[in-house]
C-alpha cells in the first residue's frame, strides 16, 4: 500500500516537473511576444493610450530641424531627408515620428565643408552649424544634446555598419583606434564664438551638455541654436591666448575654457598628440617655444594619422528631454 | 499532504512568475513613454594629408641657400638662386620671404621650369649635379606680382606701429632702443600661388630668388650680416 503511494508521489512528481517546465517555456514565450508588441507599438505610434491601466504614451513633445539648400553631399546611402515644415519665411526639415533621426540641412553659413563636392574637412578648417528645436507642448523642458563624432575608414560592403558614398563603402573606426581617439582632439566643438571672446563653451563628445536658444520665437514655436566647429591647423593655437589664430581670448583674467582645455590635453594626450613614446611635456600657458615646438611635431604627427586613416566624419545631435 | 505541498509550491512559482511579467511590462511601457529622442546627422570628407617642402635645383634636399657667393663686383649686379616648392594634395601655397634690412639689396621672385638642354637663346642659371648633369633655369620670366610687403615702413625697414606693425608681437615692450632696426626683419608674402600643373600627384614649381643691389654698394668696404628666410605653408582653406 505504502508502496503504491510512494509511486504514485514520484510520478505525480514527474508530471508535475513536466508540467511546470511547459509552463514555464509558454510563460517565457508569452513575455518575448508582449514585449516585441509593445516595442512596435510605442515605436511606431506617437499617440497611444491605454484607458484601463490608466497609462498613456504621449507624442514627440519636441522635433529637431534644420534649414538650408540641401543635405551634405557626403551622407550617401545614409541620407535621408527630413519632413517639410514652412516655418516664417522659411522651410525646415525636421524629424518626426516616422523619421526620428534625418539629415543636417546645410548652406553656405551653416555647414562642416561638405556643401560641395571640392569642400573637406583638415586642419585649419573652421564652421558652425546651426539647428532649431520645434516645441510641440507648452511645458517642453529642457533638452539635454549630445554631440557624437564618427570616424569612417574604408570598408567593404559586408562590413558592419558601413556606408556608402560615392561608390564606395566605408566603415566606422572602432573607438580605441588611434584615428579615433586623435579626432576627439582635434575636432572642437563650442557653444560661442566671436572675434573678442573667440571660443568659449568647449562641448565634448558623447558628454550631454544644455545650450541657451540663440532666440525663441514664441509665435513660431522655434528656438534657434547654433555650435561652433574648429580643426585648429597649429598647436600653438591652443595654447597662446589672445593671437589672430588662438582658440581663446588673451583678456585678463581666469579663463575657464583655456584652463580646461590644458587640463584635457595632460590628461588624455592621446587625444592631441602622436609621440612614438617619446615624453610629451607639460603644457602650460608660460611653456617654453621649445616645448611648444616639441608638442606641435605630435600634433602635426596627429593629423597626419588622421588624415591617413580617416575617410570620413559623421557627426551626430541627440536632443532628449 | 506531499501532493498539497508540491501543488501549493507549483500555485506560488507561477504567481511570482506572473508578477516578475507585469513588473516587467510595466517597466518596458515607462521606458517606451520616456525614449523620445531626435537625431540629426551629417557627414564630412576628411582631407588626405598634404606635403610640402622646399627644395634646391633638381629638388635636392638643402638647408641653406648659400649667399655668402654673392660677388658684389660683378657687372650685372645680380646674384641669382634656384629653389623649388614641392609636394602633394595641395592646390595652393602662400609663399613668404623674409630678410633683415643691413645689406640694401632688392629681392625678387621669378618663377622659372626646369630643362636639362641648354636653351639656344635667353639668359638662363646652370647647375650641374655631382654626376655630371646640367640643369638650367631661364631667367627671363616676370616678377612675382600678387605679394605684397606685411611690415615694411616708407624708410624701408620693419614697421612699429599701426596695422602693419609685427613688431610688438615679437619684442613686446623693447622698441627701437633695444632692437636694431636693421635687425628686425620685413616680410614679403605672395598669397594662395596656384600650383602650376595640378595634374601631378607631386608637384615642383622652380623659382629664381634674385638679389640685385646698386653701384655704390658695391664700392662699399663695409661689411654686413643679413638673414634670408623662405617660407611656405598650404594656403588656408
Amino acid at each position: 500500500m505504502s508502496e503504491d503511494v510512494s509511486a504514485k508521489s514520484t510520478k505525480s512528481k514527474k508530471e508535475l516537473r513536466k508540467e511546470q517546465i511547459q509552463h514555464i517555456v509558454l510563460a517565457v514565450i508569452a513575455l518575448i511576444v508582449i514585449i516585441a508588441l509593445c516595442w512596435a507599438w510605442f515605436v511606431s505610434n506617437t499617440r497611444v493610450s491605454g484607458t484601463g491601466a490608466q497609462i498613456s504614451s504621449q507624442g514627440s513633445r519636441f522635433e529637431l530641424a534644420t534649414t538650408g539648400a540641401n543635405t551634405g553631399v557626403y551622407d550617401g546611402n545614409k541620407k535621408v531627408e527630413g519632413t517639410g515644415k514652412v516655418i516664417g519665411d522659411k522651410t525646415y526639415y525636421t524629424t518626426s515620428g516616422e523619421k526620428t533621426a534625418v539629415s543636417w540641412m546645410v548652406g553656405a553659413d551653416s555647414n562642416l565643408k561638405n556643401t560641395s563636392k571640392n569642400q573637406t574637412l583638415q586642419p585649419n578648417s573652421s564652421g558652425r552649424l546651426d539647428f532649431s528645436v520645434i516645441p510641440l507642448v507648452d511645458d517642453l523642458g529642457t533638452l539635454n544634446f549630445t554631440l557624437k563624432v564618427i570616424p569612417y575608414g574604408v570598408g567593404t560592403v559586408s562590413d558592419e555598419g558601413a556606408v556608402q558614398i560615392d561608390g564606395a563603402y566605408y566603415v566606422p573606426l572602432s573607438e580605441a583606434e588611434e584615428a579615433s581617439q586623435l579626432l576627439m582632439g582635434h575636432l572642437l566643438f563650442f557653444s560661442s564664438y566671436n572675434q573678442s571672446s573667440k571660443y568659449v563653451g568647449r562641448l565634448m563628445p558623447s558628454e550631454t551638455f544644455q545650450l541657451t536658444p540663440l532666440n525663441t520665437s514664441v509665435a513660431k514655436k522655434l528656438q534657434n541654436y547654433s555650435i561652433y566647429w574648429i580643426w585648429p591647423g597649429y598647436f600653438d593655437q591652443y595654447v597662446t591666448r589672445g593671437t589672430d589664430q588662438s582658440l581663446f581670448s588673451g583678456a585678463e583674467g581666469s579663463n575657464l575654457d583655456y584652463q580646461n582645455m590644458l587640463t584635457n590635453i595632460n590628461n588624455q594626450s592621446a587625444h592631441f598628440f602622436i609621440n612614438n613614446n617619446a615624453s610629451i611635456p607639460r603644457v602650460r600657458e608660460d611653456m617654453s617655444s621649445a616645448d611648444i615646438g616639441i608638442c606641435s611635431n605630435y600634433y602635426n604627427n596627429g593629423d597626419e594619422t588622421i588624415g591617413t586613416n580617416v575617410r570620413y566624419v559623421e557627426l551626430q545631435l541627440t536632443a532628449a528631454e | 499532504m506531499g501532493n498539497e505541498f508540491s501543488i501549493q509550491k507549483n500555485k506560488m512559482r507561477i504567481a511570482l512568475s506572473v508578477l516578475l511579467t507585469a513588473i516587467l511590462l510595466v517597466c518596458l511601457l515607462c521606458l517606451a513613454w520616456f525614449y523620445n529622442n531626435r537625431n540629426i546627422y551629417t557627414f564630412a570628407h576628411v582631407e588626405s594629408p598634404s606635403t610640402l617642402a622646399i627644395k634646391g635645383y633638381n629638388q635636392t634636399t638643402v638647408e641653406q641657400i648659400s649667399l655668402s657667393t654673392v660677388d658684389l663686383t660683378n657687372d650685372s649686379h645680380t646674384a641669382s638662386f634656384v629653389f623649388c616648392i614641392t609636394g602633394s594634395n595641395i592646390e595652393k601655397y602662400d609663399l613668404e620671404l623674409a630678410y633683415t634690412t643691413n645689406v640694401p639689396f632688392t629681392y625678387t621672385i621669378r618663377p622659372t621650369t626646369q630643362v636639362t638642354v641648354r636653351p639656344g637663346s635667353g639668359d638662363f642659371l646652370t647647375y650641374t649635379s655631382d654626376d655630371g648633369t646640367s640643369y638650367y633655369y631661364g631667367t627671363g620670366q616676370g616678377a612675382l606680382s600678387q605679394g605684397k610687403y606685411v611690415n615694411k615702413n616708407s624708410e624701408g625697414i620693419a614697421e612699429t606701429s599701426g596695422e602693419n606693425d609685427r613688431h610688438t608681437a615679437a619684442y613686446d615692450a623693447y622698441d627701437r632702443n633695444y632692437v636694431q632696426k636693421n635687425a628686425e626683419p620685413v616680410y614679403y608674402l605672395f598669397e594662395k600661388n596656384a600650383v602650376r600643373d595640378l595634374n601631378q600627384s607631386n608637384f615642383v614649381d622652380y623659382y629664381i630668388l634674385e638679389l640685385t643691389w646698386d653701384t655704390d654698394i658695391a664700392t662699399s668696404h663695409q661689411k654686413e650680416t643679413d638673414l634670408v628666410y623662405l617660407l611656405a605653408a598650404n594656403s588656408t582653406p
